[in-house]
């Protein structure tokens, strides 16, 4: 994980009483900053603003974070981060932010308190600017932040439905159906606790000088290439 | 789409020891926060949390993207696309779908860090194994009627060098495999890793000087990671 604190700070200093925005270009993306060009999101389309929720509640799933709007990215070719090549700027008109904010909190339960969404102008061009979303670090107790309409195609998925994301590197990665369940059955399963009883007990046996299990790891010279086979099949289904 | 699978086995009847443990020495913490080059390199870190799937295995993900599975056999599976969201980061989507090739330097990093994690778990093996069977696997290496190809390391990247020689493998479905004596996998993963990619590379058809990040020690091979930290 990078050093959130310098990140945060840097654009604390940029966003504020500095608006050099200038000092954007060649700053990478990480666990909390994520840039955008002055159009990612056509805001008149739900597909669109759906999104934008899950960008935000990654955030705040995570550690909070900033969205930039207004910035072109690129992808460094050796390392899996973008980096912000130019400025993207856009009018105040084109980022609604009193608009943006309650559609976010619209698509996320619970809100996200203290939520700052705001266009912030540049100091040498002032009619264009940045949009800024802040998501500020929520407390545990609030979490999961889900998103409760989740569009495909552009048309509304009905029925109880939700998404979950969460920001991971510089990267907002949204958890398929099955990973939610799988996290969900985990949780509510005693297996953890009986398995490690269960090696517990495994491990005292060994202790005891019965090392029947190594003694076969160290007659045996065959690779069980079936059950290999099998287990790649899974990988690559699952 | 394409995806790379890399395994790292050992003969049946090994097992790991205290396998289900949680304490901060424990097969989970290092699946969790798995040794790397450098921060958000293309490594084994997953960010996730592990989770635990039947009775003698672990599993951690990053979304779609990375999979990574622990077998109390020993045997460790790790998962990511072959795509320009992993193995072929920084090539342009449309560039990607007219000429479907991967990033050397991410093809390079991710073997080198799969090598420094299955080292770290090799010791909690009950018994030491004679040898680490590792198997490479290409999956659907084919984007429209191209195949997946790799090229040498280009310092200034790809995008600016006038046509590139293209390396493609010659089936949708590839896959190789080595043994390496579990002393050196052990000892010196570097090493071990450039054995590794020297199979990666042959599918490919690549002689293996084109693996980028190589010094020599001696008469031995073995990859730079100091190169690759200071990248």
């Amino acid at each position: 994980m990078s050093d959130l604190n310098v990140t945060s700070t840097l654009l604390e200093q940029i966003l504020g009483a500095e608006r050099d925005f200038a000092k954007f270009i060649e700053l990478r993306e990480d666990d909390v900053f994520e840039a955008k060009g002055s159009a990612p999101y056509d805001f008149s389309k739900p597909d669109a603003q759906y999104e934008l929720a899950k960008d935000v509640s990654s955030f705040a799933n995570a550690n909070g974070g900033w969205i930039i709007v207004g910035l072109t990215t690129k992808k460094l070719q050796t390392e899996p981060v973008d980096f912000v090549t130019a400025l993207d700027l856009l009018a105040e008109t084109a980022f609604p932010a009193v608009a943006l904010a309650g559609r976010i909190n619209d698509f996320i339960e619970p809100p996200i308190p203290s939520l700052d969404v705001r266009w912030i102008a540049n100091a040498a061009t002032p009619t264009l600017g940045l949009g800024v979303i802040r998501i500020p670090p929520q407390p545990n107790v609030l979490k999961p932040f889900l998103i409760k309409r989740v569009f495909e195609d552009g048309a509304l998925v009905r029925g109880i439905v939700f998404g979950y994301a969460m920001r991971i590197g510089a990267s907002s990665i949204p958890f398929t159906v099955k990973e939610l369940r799988r996290a969900m059955q985990k949780g509510m399963s005693p297996d953890a606790e009986r398995l490690t009883r269960i090696e517990e007990k495994l491990d005292e046996v060994l202790e005891r000088g019965n090392v029947i299990e190594g003694v076969k790891g160290a007659l045996a010279s065959e690779y069980d290439t079936d059950s290999l086979r099998k287990r790649i099949e899974a990988a690559n289904e699952g | 789409m394409p995806t790379y699978i890399l395994t790292a086995s050992v003969p049946a009847g090994n097992r790991i020891r205290s396998f289900f443990d949680k304490h901060s020495d424990s097969v989970a913490y290092i699946l969790e926060s798995p040794p790397t080059l450098r921060y958000s390199g293309f490594d084994t870190m997953t960010g996730g949390q592990i989770k635990q799937v039947g009775t003698d295995q672990y599993e951690i993900r990053q979304g779609d993207r990375k999979l990574l599975q622990l077998f109390q056999d020993g045997t460790l599976i790790f998962r990511v696309p072959a795509d320009p969201s992993f193995l072929a980061w920084a090539v342009d989507e449309e560039a990607f779908a007219r000429w479907p090739r991967l990033n050397p330097v991410a093809v390079v990093e991710m073997h080198t860090t799969f090598l420094h994690l299955y080292a770290a778990l090799l010791p909690r093996l009950v018994t030491m194994p004679i040898s680490v069977r590792f198997t490479l696997n290409l999956k659907d290496a084919r984007v429209g009627n191209r195949f997946l190809a790799l090229t040498q390391y280009y310092k200034l990247g790809i995008e600016n060098v006038d046509n590139p020689r293209l390396f493609q493998t010659y089936n949708a479905d590839v896959s190789q495999s080595i043994d390496i004596p579990a002393s050196v996998v052990r000892d010196s993963p570097d090493g071990a890793a450039y054995f590794l990619l020297e199979r990666f590379y042959k599918m490919f058809d690549m002689e293996p000087e084109y693996i980028p990040f190589v010094k020599s020690e001696g008469a031995a091979k073995l990859i730079d990671v100091n190169a690759i930290k200071s990248l």
